[in-house]
C-alpha cells in the first residue's frame, strides 16, 4: 500500500519529494505493475511519486543524431508516434503488442524497463535499439539498456532516489531494418513466451555492417545474442545467412522451465521467431536507398 | 492520509476528502456510490473495471485516484443521455451479447472509446482489438463484434 500520493509537475519538484521521504517513497510511472506489487501488500511505501503530470517527460523527439524519448510517454502514444515508427519500428511494433489498450495508455516505456521483467516487450526493442536511460538523482547518469538490469526483477535504477526522465537511441543510418515479434499464449493481455526484436544495417553493396539480436523470456533480462551477431557482422546479407543464423540459435541461448513454457519448448520456437524477425528486418533494409 | 480530490465525473463537478490510498476504483464505488463500474480481477488483467480519462480507457483497480485528479471521467453511468441507453448498449441488448453480464460495463466503455477515437466504421479486427483487454467468461465476444457491426450498418444508412 502507499499512504501519499504525489503528482509533481517538474523532474525538480519529484526529485526533492523523493529526497524528503529518504527512500521511503517510490517512482510511479503508469503504475500498471507497481499498484499490483503494492496491492498485494508484498510492500508498502510512505508515498508514491506520479511522472503522469510532468510534461516535459511525455514529450517524443530529436535531438541531433538521436530520438529521444520522455520517460513518461506511454506504450499508445510511442506506438502511434509518427518519428518512433519512422527510425525505430520495432519499438512502435513492440509497444502495440503490450497488454492491452488500457494497459498501453498507462503503462509507460521508463516503467516497462525500471520493472525488470525479464521479456518486457519494450524492452526488448530497447535493447536493440542501442537505447540509453538518462537518469536524474542525487548522482545524474546514463546507462545502455543492456545493463538496466541488477538481477531477476532487479533494476539498476533505484525508483526510490532517482527517475528515468528519457530514453535515448541513436538515429540508424543507411539502409537500416528492425522488425519485433512475439509468442504468447493470446494475442492480448498475456506476457510472452518468447519475443524477439532484430536490427540490420547494409551498406551499399549489401554487406550487413550492424546487427542486433536480442530475445526476451530465456534469461533475467533482454538478451543480446552476440555469437549470432557476429555470425552476420560484414557478411553479405542473404537468406541463407539468416537462417543459418537462426538454425543455431537455440545453442546460444538457456532459458529455464516456467508456468508460460517449458525450456525445451523456448529453444524449440526460437529459430521461426528470430527468422521471421530478421527477415523482415534484412527486406526492410533492402528496400531503402543508401 | 485524506486530501481533496476534484475532478469531472460524468459531467458533474466532484469534490472529495479521500484517503490518499484509495484506487479509482473504489473511489467510484465507495465514496461515490457508482457500482456499475465492476470490480473483476483487481489486477488489471479483465477489463471489468475500465471507465474512461480524458477520452482515453483505462482499468480503474491498477489506477490512484489522486493519479486522476482533474481529468474528466466516464463510467458506464454516464452513457445513458436523458435515460435513454446509449447505442452501443442498445445494440448490445438487441443482439443479446452477454448472459451474465459483469464484464458488460467495461466492455462498453472500451467499445464507446474506440469508436469515439475512429475517423471510420471499426473493422472486425479493430472492435476485437478494442475489447482485447475486456474478459468475457460467458465467451461473447463474437456477438459484441456481431452487435458493434450491426450498429456501424446502420449508423451508415
Amino acid at each position: 500500500m502507499w499512504n501519499e500520493f504525489e503528482s509533481p509537475q517538474s523532474v525538480q519538484d519529484a526529485l526533492v519529494i523523493l529526497e524528503k521521504h529518504g527512500g521511503n517513497a517510490r517512482v510511479m510511472g503508469g503504475g500498471t505493475d507497481l499498484l499490483m506489487q503494492l496491492k498485494s501488500k508484498r510492500q508498502t511505501v510512505e508515498c508514491l511519486v506520479s511522472t503522469g503530470k510532468i510534461a516535459s517527460m511525455k514529450e517524443i523527439r530529436l535531438e541531433g543524431e538521436k530520438l529521444v524519448i520522455g520517460g513518461a510517454a506511454c506504450a499508445m502514444q510511442v506506438q502511434k508516434d509518427p518519428l518512433v515508427r519512422q527510425y525505430v519500428p520495432m519499438l512502435a511494433q513492440a509497444c502495440a503488442k503490450l497488454g492491452a489498450p488500457q494497459i498501453r495508455n498507462a503503462a509507460t516505456l521508463a516503467g516497462n524497463v525500471v520493472t525488470a521483467k525479464p521479456a518486457a516487450d519494450s524492452a526488448v526493442a530497447l535493447t536493440a535499439s542501442d537505447a540509453v536511460l538518462e537518469i536524474l538523482g542525487p548522482t545524474p547518469r546514463s546507462i545502455p539498456l543492456i545493463d538496466a538490469y541488477a538481477g531477476l526483477m532487479q533494476s539498476a535504477v533505484d525508483s526510490t532516489k532517482e527517475m528515468v526522465v528519457a530514453i535515448e537511441i541513436p538515429l540508424p543510418t543507411g539502409r537500416y531494418g528492425s522488425h519485433f515479434a512475439r509468442i504468447a499464449s493470446r494475442r492480448a493481455a498475456a506476457l510472452p513466451i518468447l519475443n524477439a526484436a532484430a536490427a540490420l544495417c547494409l551498406d551499399d553493396d549489401g554487406n550487413i555492417t550492424k546487427s542486433r539480436v536480442v530475445v526476451g523470456g530465456v534469461g533475467p533480462s533482454p538478451q543480446r545474442l552476440y555469437t549470432l551477431e557476429d555470425m552476420l557482422q560484414g557478411q553479405r546479407g542473404t537468406i541463407d545467412l539468416i537462417e543459418q543464423v537462426c538454425g543455431a540459435s537455440p545453442d546460444h541461448v538457456h532459458p529455464r522451465d516456467s508456468i508460460r513454457s517449458s525450456a525445451a519448448a523456448r529453444k524449440g520456437l526460437l529459430p521461426g521467431l528470430l527468422k521471421k524477425c530478421l527477415l523482415s528486418s534484412f527486406e526492410m533494409a533492402t528496400k531503402k536507398e543508401g | 492520509m485524506q486530501k481533496i480530490w476534484s475532478g469531472t465525473i460524468n459531467g458533474k463537478k466532484i469534490e472529495k476528502s479521500i484517503e490518499q490510498s484509495m484506487t479509482l476504483l473504489h473511489f467510484l464505488r465507495d465514496e461515490l456510490s457508482l457500482l456499475g463500474t465492476k470490480v473483476g480481477c483487481e489486477s488489471g488483467d479483465c477489463g471489468a473495471c475500465a471507465v474512461i480519462i480524458d477520452k482515453k480507457l483505462f482499468n480503474s483497480c491498477i489506477t490512484p485516484a489522486f493519479a486522476v485528479a482533474g481529468c474528466e471521467i466516464t463510467t458506464i453511468e454516464g452513457l445513458s443521455e436523458n435515460g435513454q441507453l446509449h447505442p452501443i448498449q442498445k445494440a448490445l441488448l438487441d443482439t443479446g451479447s452477454f448472459q451474465c453480464g459483469y464484464c458488460m460495463p467495461g466492455m462498453c466503455m472500451a467499445l464507446k472509446c474506440a469508436m469515439d477515437a475512429a475517423e471510420h466504421n471499426l473493422t472486425e479486427e479493430e472492435i476485437r482489438e478494442a475489447i482485447s483487454g475486456n474478459l468475457c467468461r460467458c465467451g461473447s465476444y463474437s456477438l459484441v463484434v456481431e452487435a458493434i457491426s450491426l450498429l456501424q450498418e446502420v449508423k451508415k444508412s
